[in-house]
């Protein structure tokens, strides 16, 4: 039996206390499903509330869902088209019966400083201490596909895609995160992105292959939504511990959808 | 030639020399079938649109690799569904000093070519020409699903294989996957280009996999982890957005033809822009 009541409300007053900088009202940043007044028995922090997660969640014994992406497969998470979905009653049945709640922490996950997502990137692909200024990090001189390896290794991408000369040697590098990412103009040589906008935003593939034709030397290491934003919630685990010590606060990974052949 | 010198003497009343590029667009805007719109990304995007045309290339996106192949076809109207200055506005905003933006523009210049962009109306075509192109590539016309667009029953297969021919057929070096490989799907959508949520909801209902050009990871991507997690029969291939509409470009060349047949029209085709390091 839990001795200690704390309710899903009180774990979102105690963060809006904690996070720091003016809270961004109204936004996404809200309760997406489940009831805020529930005991939570553990919390899991993570990059997106699937149907997956939930599952993994409610097996470690956690009902409270602290997710960084949507829970019902749209940035608003408006269930307004979705009441006769199947998969959308499904899916709500499972939370119900499990009493879980999901708790959306996204603008502000970024507005905080550091933002939560840069550092958890950073930390994986061990660039933590490598000198930045602005957005720019310096990374050791290594060729494109050298650290396209490299950083598959480090994130585990499956579905990675990379765009540039494989032999073209990048120290220059900026974190796109999630979605959309800026073009590596300048002294900047390669990206890493999350998703890219592919053709009509500035990170679409037409700029690279055009810059390697002309024999520039830069490139663009793409790791998926997932791996760009998803590690920073160990971060956002450890940092709600911190004001949370009544019941366990775990990071679960929700995980990169994809594979890939061979 | 034969099918012009066919029009002449039909007595179809003759150019008097080679067209312009605008006269192409114009003929173009008038045989696709929509209403054209006043606010659209179809525009010239380079060049000098009173230019008689030699040939016309269609393409998914004309990134250098293309125009260069292109101008060895001798074509010089350059029909591109995707951007070829990278961005919806495809003005060049921030890239006056930018040297891949620059040396871009001056081989166009250099070769006289004229970049059109056509998308939006090329979409909005019924049918879809990216579709037909997609499912020609695919060699899957003959398995499709009377009186249901987009759907086929294609001979027994696993995902896994399904995803082995795609890749192979289409010349992806890249192509990523949610789902069981062991899978057995009896029913296989295709959904070229981007698509909503909405879509994806109803094509993943009638059909066990979607092969999509690009959905948002937060939106489709998820409602298909969702679906294989709730213990369905589904699955989702992504082709990536540029390869998804390259073979409808094929087939874009084949209607430009049956609106300008004096014109010689190339196919030329982008191809997958990514790879993949070797694990």
């Amino acid at each position: 039996m839990q001795t200690t009541n704390i309710t899903a409300q009180q774990i979102v007053d105690r963060i809006m206390k904690n996070q720091g900088t003016p809270w961004r009202p109204p936004g996404v940043d809200r309760f997406i499903t489940g009831n805020p007044e529930v005991q939570v028995k553990g919390v899991a922090t993570t990059f997106m509330a699937t149907f997956g997660l939930m599952q993994k969640a409610a097996k470690a014994g956690c009902n409270m869902i602290i997710t960084h992406e949507p829970t019902f497969w749209s940035g608003s998470d408006s269930i307004d088209a979705l009441k006769d979905d199947t998969l959308y009653i499904a899916k709500k049945k499972f939370i119900d019966e499990n009493n879980i709640v999901v708790w959306r922490y996204h603008d502000n996950l970024h507005a905080h400083r550091p933002d939560f997502a840069r550092v958890g990137l950073a930390r994986v692909l061990g660039w933590s201490t490598y000198p930045t200024q602005g957005n720019t990090i310096t990374v050791p001189p290594i060729e494109l596909g050298e650290l396209a390896r490299d950083l598959q290794k480090k994130t585990g991408a499956k579905g990675m895609r990379v765009l540039g000369d494989p032999k073209a040697i990048v120290s220059k590098a900026t974190l796109g995160l999630g979605y959309g990412s800026p073009r590596p103009l300048g002294e900047v040589d390669v990206n890493i992105v999350g998703e890219p906008s592919e053709v009509d935003g500035a990170d679409n593939s037409g700029y690279l292959s055009d810059a390697k034709f002309f024999g520039a030397k830069k490139g663009a290491i793409i790791l998926g939504h997932a791996l760009t934003e998803g590690h920073g919630m160990l971060e956002v685990a450890e940092w709600v511990r911190t004001f949370v010590s009544e019941i366990p606060v775990e990071f679960i990974q929700s995980g990169e959808p994809f594979w890939s052949p061979e | 030639m034969v099918s012009g010198s066919g029009l002449l003497a039909a007595g179809v009343r003759a150019q008097a020399g080679p067209l312009t590029a605008k006269q192409v667009v114009e003929k173009i805007q008038a045989g696709i079938g929509v209403p054209w719109k006043s606010d659209t990304v179809d525009t010239f995007k380079a060049g000098d649109p009173a230019t008689l045309v030699t040939g016309i290339a269609t393409t998914a996106l004309a990134t250098m690799d293309v125009l260069q192949r292109a101008v060895a076809a001798k074509a010089n109207l350059i029909i591109t569904q995707e951007p070829p200055f990278y961005s919806k506005a495809d003005n060049g905003a921030n890239l006056a000093n930018d040297l891949t933006y620059t040396q871009k523009r001056e081989f166009i210049e250099k070769n006289k070519l004229v970049v059109w962009r056509f998308s939006d109306h090329w979409r909005a075509r019924k049918p879809d020409g990216n579709l037909i192109g997609l499912e020609a590539s695919l060699g899957w016309t003959k398995y499709g699903v009377k009186g249901e667009s987009a759907v086929y029953k294609l001979p027994g297969t696993t995902l896994g294989n399904l995803v082995k021919d795609i890749q192979k057929k289409l010349k992806l070096s890249t192509i990523r996957v949610i789902g069981d490989p062991k899978m057995r799907p009896a029913r296989v959508s295709l959904l070229p280009a981007f698509t909503p949520l909405g879509d994806t909801r109803r094509m993943l209902a009638a059909s066990d996999v979607v092969v999509v050009g690009k959905v948002y990871e937060w939106e489709g991507v998820e409602y298909a982890q969702d679906a294989v997690s709730a213990g369905w029969n589904k699955a989702m291939v992504i082709l990536g957005l540029v390869a998804s509409v390259d073979p409808g470009m094929n087939e874009c060349a084949k209607w430009v033809r049956s609106v300008v047949p004096s014109v010689p029209v190339t196919f030329v085709p982008t191809g997958d822009p990514y790879w993949r390091p070797k694990a």
